[in-house]
């Protein structure tokens, strides 16, 4: 999640900021392209760091289905998820202390309490809807199933909220993008 | 320019590149214009190469042909020696030259400049020039905004003077001087011991005149000598005359700066 949200947000924003952005523009590619293109470097960051923890848990003995190597399909998509999202804060962002806070007050708490280090079902009965809320937990929720090898419908679920959540992000972001480029 | 490139919304009228509504086919229009916009816009993270093959694949060239082209490029432009060097690193008439080499990996018929020499010293933006002419020679079609008098004389066939938007005149560089500016202008150089003197003798004699800095531009009403001999004693006076040109041209019809003495 962080180095995918980097990519969009902090990168992004400096290309934004430098102008690299509306000179990609001048050639014949769109803005609708140009957040592919970073969307898809975020999809494989996102793959590479996933694919070194897995690795690295994979060497301890952690990891030991042949289900494991599924766990590509969430780090592509948080990727995406975050890849857009990303979009949505650089698109925005006054200046860079913007973005601080977006790791700060978005990111880091999403990565605590998304059942990265211990189960949600462990948080105050108040909180696990709200952990549910944030998409990260999704992620983590279906990775989990793949790592221990037990899949069932509630995987399907999360994979269709965090779907969901990427279709309106992604079209917002874009928006904001356009705003923000062609003025 | 930023409608020309679409980088801005266009509110209302038409523009044709080459043939081509830039409104409804902004795409093809990028397809045969190359753009340089006031930013240089580089990737600083990129080398020289890197940034333009980047800039070919984009526009559609494809690996092979992207590679090609940006290396000819950098030969056109006397970059090759700077190829693997990192953009960050580059000087400013040099990031802008990469900029003007980036807008030309398309071969396109029509490059758009907004102000290519703004912030240049003078030794680039004679680099930067004598390119510039070389890209007129084998028939790009360049439009380039400037606030630069001396380049605008050099580079341009035909010019348009604007003032808060709207198109105040346009021909020439030649036809425009004829049209609005003197034929000869007096500079005094006058040190600051002798300024008061020498504005109060050009206003008394009803000359026109104009102060920038230690430097003030004089020109007769009908627009021969004016008659400075007035000045011709006083100390700390240095007078040289130069024939008028775009910069009187540009006072003259937008009205800035203008003192009637």
């Amino acid at each position: 999640m962080f180095h995918a949200l980097f990519e969009t947000s902090w990168n992004a924003y400096y290309r934004i900021d430098n102008d690299v952005y509306e000179t990609a523009l001048t050639t014949s590619i769109t803005i609708t392209e140009i957040t592919m293109g970073d969307i898809l470097w975020a999809v494989t960051r996102s793959i590479m760091t996933v694919v070194g923890t897995a690795t690295v848990a994979a060497l301890f003995g952690w990891l030991n289905h042949w289900e494991a190597i599924g766990i590509i399909i969430p780090a592509i998509m948080v990727g995406i998820t975050f890849g857009a999202l990303g979009f949505l804060f650089s698109a925005v962002a006054p200046h860079t202390t913007f973005l601080t806070l977006v790791f700060t007050l978005v990111a880091s708490p999403m990565f605590f309490f998304s059942g990265s280090f211990f189960p949600i079902s462990i948080l105050p009965d108040w909180v696990e809807p709200i952990a549910w809320f944030m998409p990260l937990t999704s992620a983590v929720h279906i990775a989990g199933g793949f790592a221990l090898a037990d899949l069932n419908i509630t995987h399907l679920w999360a994979a269709l909220y965090m779907i969901a959540l990427t279709a309106v992000i992604w079209p917002v972001a874009i928006y904001l993008l356009r705003r923000r480029l062609i003025k | 320019m930023r409608m020309l490139a679409g980088l801005s919304p266009a509110n209302s009228g038409a523009i044709t590149v080459s043939g081509i509504d830039v409104v409804k086919d902004n795409r093809a229009v990028r397809e045969v214009m190359g753009v340089v916009t006031q930013h240089d816009g580089l990737d600083g993270g990129l080398t020289v190469f890197q940034n333009l093959f980047l800039h070919g694949f984009l526009a559609g060239l494809s690996r092979k042909d992207s590679k090609n082209r940006a290396h000819a490029v950098l030969e056109f432009f006397g970059l090759r020696d700077k190829s693997k060097a990192n953009v960050y690193k580059l000087s400013g008439g040099m990031k802008r030259r990469l900029a003007i080499a980036w807008s030309m990996m398309t071969s396109p018929s029509v490059i758009v400049m907004d102000e290519p020499s703004t912030g240049l010293d003078p030794q680039s933006r004679n680099r930067v020039w004598e390119e510039l002419a070389v890209l007129k020679d084998v028939g790009v079609t360049v439009l380039l905004s400037t606030h630069y008098m001396e380049e605008a004389t050099i580079l341009c066939d035909r010019l348009s003077i604007m003032d808060n938007g709207k198109i105040l005149d346009e021909g020439t560089p030649d036809q425009m001087i004829e049209r609005h500016a003197p034929k000869e202008v007096a500079q005094l150089r006058v040190s600051p011991v002798s300024i008061r003197t020498v504005r109060g003798y050009l206003t008394e004699q009803n000359i026109m005149f104009r102060e920038v800095g230690a430097l003030i531009s004089v020109t007769a009403v009908n627009g021969d000598r004016p008659d400075l001999s007035g000045l011709n004693d006083l100390e700390g006076v240095r007078t040289s005359y130069r024939a008028g040109n775009l910069e009187d041209v540009f006072i003259a019809i937008t009205g800035r700066e203008l003192r009637d003495g």
